[in-house]
């Protein structure tokens, strides 16, 4: 039993923390074109030539056969950094192709050539909200109990429409349907939207860590009153309650990668406690980050609320807060 | 990273299971006086009997000479078979005993180490002050050295099981004109020694579990002195470091017991089933209990690298100590009017509520754990 990460794993967190901190920094500056020329979208080849996108994928599928635990790893670098939700959205495509034998979209989607928006509607219904939308050629559409990769053309009266998180593209539209390319429905499903949760969970903690670092460097910087904020104990111990929120959020989403992976029964139970709190963690984090920036927390230039909202838009994707409790109190104990 | 346990820890996981479902006793703890002591005892001299006690204790004081992983494997079953709480033991087997392993001298160790594994020996913890609690440096019971002697006069308070104790980890001033924290030695006290008078307080749960502890004109051979004169403050954070990490293993991994329990409690009752802001936040708890598991997982992981707990201990603490207390407010609402009538602190559900609200006071409060964690873990400025 060992909770720290491997050399290998380590190298995967390195190599990440060092690539995504140069060339994504979390700067407002990276959106102020637009979401959809931010940099992230020319990276995207980038991540998939690193092998990002096929990473945890099995060899004979196309990938490079890493686990659960390192997709963890990698994802919790990109919530740090903010990465679009576009490479999330690819490695579920991938998944999904692979699970349904379609080695040439797998070829296609691991290379980084195909581009993947994220779709989500409320149990299927319509609007359908198209995230990422702008400049992908497909859509992976997260629905109820289903999860499917279609092209973008599948969908009509597509209207741009201001979104929460600004830093991505957000559309309402319809699903025109269905020449859907590749489907999972059910049963089929649960395995993608596990794995989706997990990436989702992961991405989670690296914002939720992201907004305590960046509110502890900022306590230990200003001064009001003659003496540092984080000597104030109404601003040192709403840190320390995101860093006990931080270490429970990462161990669980370690414990529950490791479950994953090793296809044990107990896996669900676990991604699923992971998801809860993660989304707990970085919300909370991140209000309170605002709160201790003072006016800068709550000013469009300083980066904390893009964390906050890319919380909120993550919990739409795969059923949100509350259902994610529902569904897993119904769960049996373990 | 892995969750997996070698061939050699699932053999000893079976055997643990095996012996406790032969040994762990059925009858319920008592939750107070004698009769409680002699339970706990008993209890405590079955698992030497059974070579579980000591588990990751040096072979040559009686232990097992394992590592915490065995420890934790150990607390897992513990759990599982509804072990009851070590009680009167946990001072001598959790902390007091380790710090004499870390710190004592080889007379100190032959001493008493044993005898606390058998249960021979109950020890309880001689720190807080009526005037010293969080500010623990601050305290004032002073000994003065006469001979080969020190000669303690003052007053300790909160002092868990002292009426049932036969020896204390006691802090006492021994240069009053040093820094605080440098005139301050750890020694052993004969509970029985005289001069040390003990009045039984009575807790918001409703038993005497703590005390208050009077020191007159008390001789304690210098011998008793553990670590070295005016080194105790070093001692002591070593005793905090094993109460708050390995110390509350146990408990970490008994609250996933409880919570089930209250989850089951309220699936069996189609009304509250129906009351989504009871079941979400027993759902929350379910996870972040989870995550406790997880935590825990994480820093055994860390110490084997390290060697020894840290400040990181102090997360773990809080995090159990509000899970400890949600559950404990929870389980009032779904009860409904059974919530009524008092059970032990350590059974049913009012009693363990009660309970719970020590859970961010003793050991340290949540909010000098959130100190700890704010300057050692993520080295804010000192607070003031
Ligand atoms: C069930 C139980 C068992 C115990 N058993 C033992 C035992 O066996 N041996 C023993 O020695 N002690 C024992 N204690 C005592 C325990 O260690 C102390 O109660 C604890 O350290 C707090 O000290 P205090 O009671 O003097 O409170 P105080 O230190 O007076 O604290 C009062 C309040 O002020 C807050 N406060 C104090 N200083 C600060 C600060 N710097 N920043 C922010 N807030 C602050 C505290 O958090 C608390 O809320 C036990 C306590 C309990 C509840």
């Amino acid at each position: 039993m060992d909770l720290m990460p491997s050399p290998e794993e380590e190298q995967i967190i390195d190599t990440a923390r060092a690539l995504l901190s140069k060339e994504l920094p979390v700067d407002y500056l990276r959106w102020e074109k637009g979401a959809a020329a931010a940099p992230d979208r020319a990276l995207l080849s980038a991540f998939a030539e690193l092998g990002w996108i096929a990473l945890g994928l099995p060899e004979d599928a196309g990938g490079f056969g890493f686990g659960a635990t390192e997709e963890m790893l990698l994802f919790r670098e990109a919530g740090r950094a903010l990465v679009t939700p576009m490479l999330m959205a690819a490695v579920i495509a991938a998944r999904l192709a692979a699970a349904r034998g379609d080695a040439e979209s797998v070829a296609a989607l691991v290379s980084g050539e195909r581009k993947v928006g994220l779709t989500i509607s409320a149990d299927g219904g319509e609007p359908h909200y198209v995230i990422e939308g702008d400049g992908a050629d497909h859509v992976l559409l997260v629905a109820g109990n289903r999860v499917a990769l279609l092209p973008a053309g599948n969908f009509g009266e597509r209207a741009p429409v201001a979104g929460v998180d600004g830093a991505v593209t957000l559309e309402r539209a319809t699903l025109n349907e269905d020449g859907a390319a590749l489907s999972a429905d059910g049963e089929a499903a649960r395995p993608l939207l596990r794995h989706l949760s997990l990436l989702i969970a992961a991405t989670l903690v690296g914002a939720a860590e992201a907004v305590r670092d960046l509110t502890v460097a900022h306590a230990s910087e200003r001064s009001q009153f003659g003496q540092k904020i984080g000597s104030f104990q109404a601003v040192s111990h709403p840190c320390a309650d995101m860093a006990v929120r931080c270490e429970a959020a990462l161990s669980q989403a370690k414990l529950a990668a490791i479950a994953l992976r090793d296809g044990s029964e107990d896996a669900g139970f676990q991604v699923q406690a992971a998801r809860i709190v993660a989304i707990d963690a970085a919300i909370a984090n991140a209000s309170a980050a605002i709160q201790l920036h003072g006016g800068m927390g709550f000013a469009a230039e300083y980066p904390i609320h893009f964390y906050l909202k890319r919380a909120h838009l993550l919990d739409q994707v795969g059923g949100a807060a509350a259902s994610q409790l529902d569904a897993f109190f119904a769960l049996d104990a373990l | 990273m892995n969750l997996d346990f070698t061939p050699q820890e699932e053999q000893f996981r079976q055997e643990v299971r095996a012996w406790l479902q032969d040994n762990a006793p059925r009858e319920h703890r008592p939750g107070d006086g004698e009769a409680m002591r002699d339970f706990d005892i008993a209890w405590q001299r079955r698992q030497y009997e059974g070579g579980w006690a000591g588990i990751a204790w040096p072979e040559e004081y009686g232990g097992r000479g394992l590592s915490t992983i065995e420890q934790l494997i150990w607390y897992q079953e513990y759990a599982r078979a509804g072990a009851p709480y070590i009680g009167v033991n946990f001072v001598g087997v959790l902390h007091g005993g380790p710090t004499l392993i870390a710190n004592g001298s080889e007379e100190q160790k032959k001493a008493h180490l044993l005898r606390i594994l058998k249960g021979e020996e109950v020890w309880c913890q001689g720190f807080s002050e009526p005037g010293s609690g969080s500010d623990l440096a601050s305290l004032r019971t002073r000994a003065e050295i006469d001979g080969d002697h020190l000669v303690v006069n003052g007053q300790k308070i909160w002092t868990s099981f002292a009426q049932w104790a036969d020896y204390q980890e006691l802090l006492v001033r021994t240069d009053p004109d040093a820094p605080k924290h440098k005139g301050i030695s750890w020694v052993i006290c004969d509970m029985r020694a005289p001069g040390v008078r003990v009045r039984p307080i009575r807790t918001i749960a409703g038993h005497h579990e703590y005390c208050e502890v009077f020191y007159d004109d008390v001789r304690i051979p210098l011998a008793n002195v553990v670590g070295g004169l005016n080194n105790g403050w070093r001692v002591a954070m070593s005793t905090l470091g094993f109460e708050r990490g390995t110390g509350f293993m146990n408990e970490q991994v008994r609250l996933a017991t409880d919570v089930e329990a209250l989850i089951a409690l309220v699936k069996s009752r189609p009304a509250l089933m129906r009351d989504t802001d009871i079941t979400r936040r027993l759902s929350r708890l379910r996870a972040e209990t989870a995550a406790l598991q997880a935590m825990t997982y994480a820093g055994i992981s860390l110490n084997e690298r390290r060697g020894a707990p840290g400040a990181e201990a102090s997360i773990l603490r809080l995090y159990h100590g509000l899970l400890t207390q949600r559950l404990g407010r929870l389980s009032m609402e779904v009860l409904g009017t059974a919530n009524l009538e008092l059970s032990d602190p350590e059974a049913g559900w009012t009693g363990p509520y009660l309970y719970s609200f020590s859970r961010t006071i003793g050991g340290g409060t949540a909010e000098i754990q959130r100190n700890i964690i704010a300057e050692r873990v993520l080295g804010l400025p000192r607070s003031r």
